[in-house]
């Protein structure tokens, strides 16, 4: 047999189960009075008529789960990577706005850095140079063997001196 | 060195060579030289196939693992 129960705030029966009501061990038969429809549209008026109160305590929540943040942030990365490079690239463009010198300084260490270590990046600008073929043309073996290839003329510029 | 990865384990192996003092800087010159002209025309090749939009066509020195 099915329970059921009245919601408070509407008046509506519901089924007694977690997909209408919030548990509650002080609540009757382990579920709250209200059904989740009208806490979760409590709550958006809640949080409309105290927006300072709201935010710090998402903030307050965020600072005490670091890790469930930086998953959620990991997720929403890996299902909009569209939107997550259109950010990426606005967050450039202004920090290239508010400070062009420190930004141009960081992007030539960048580049200089990349030249020291070797990286895959470097090493295909290297090799795309010639305007028909993209980075993704290229593929790893070639990448690396480009990498020993340069290794070795640096060692010998090395050793001569 | 028939294909590529066969030119990578090459080059380790000189670099190696070279950094342990066991060759001379003027073999491995030419070696690296040499290296660079194989990769340039396997580069042509991609070029080649970039331009006339077949990316799926096999590029012997690439794709073959014949020892």
């Amino acid at each position: 047999m099915v329970a059921l129960r009245k919601c408070s705030k509407c008046g509506v029966e519901k089924e007694l189960c977690p997909e209408h009501f919030h548990r509650s061990k002080r609540c009757a038969l382990g579920f709250g009075y209200t059904c989740k429809t009208c806490k979760l549209l409590a709550l958006k008026l809640w949080k409309k008529a105290n927006p300072d109160k709201a935010k710090a305590q998402k903030k307050r929540y965020q600072a005490k789960h670091p890790e469930k943040q930086e998953e959620k942030k990991k997720r929403w990365r890996a299902n909009n990577p569209e939107k997550w490079k259109a950010q990426l690239k606005r967050r450039r463009g202004a920090r290239k706005a508010r400070e062009p010198e420190k930004y141009e300084a960081e992007r030539k260490a960048q580049k200089q850095r990349a030249r020291e270590r070797l990286t895959d990046g470097y090493i295909k600008s290297l090799m795309v140079n010639a305007n028909s073929l993209s980075r993704k043309d290229i593929p790893q073996e070639l990448v690396d063997a480009k990498r020993f290839q340069l290794l070795i003329t640096r060692k010998v510029k090395e050793l001569e001196g | 060195m028939k294909n590529v990865n066969e030119l990578r384990d090459q080059l380790a192996d000189t670099f190696t060579a070279l950094s342990n003092g066991d060759l001379e800087a003027k073999t491995a010159k030419e070696l690296a030289n040499l290296a660079g002209k194989m990769i340039n025309s396997a580069k042509v090749q991609l070029e080649y196939h970039a331009l006339r939009s077949d990316h799926d066509a096999k590029i012997t020195f690439l794709h073959s693992t014949d020892k």
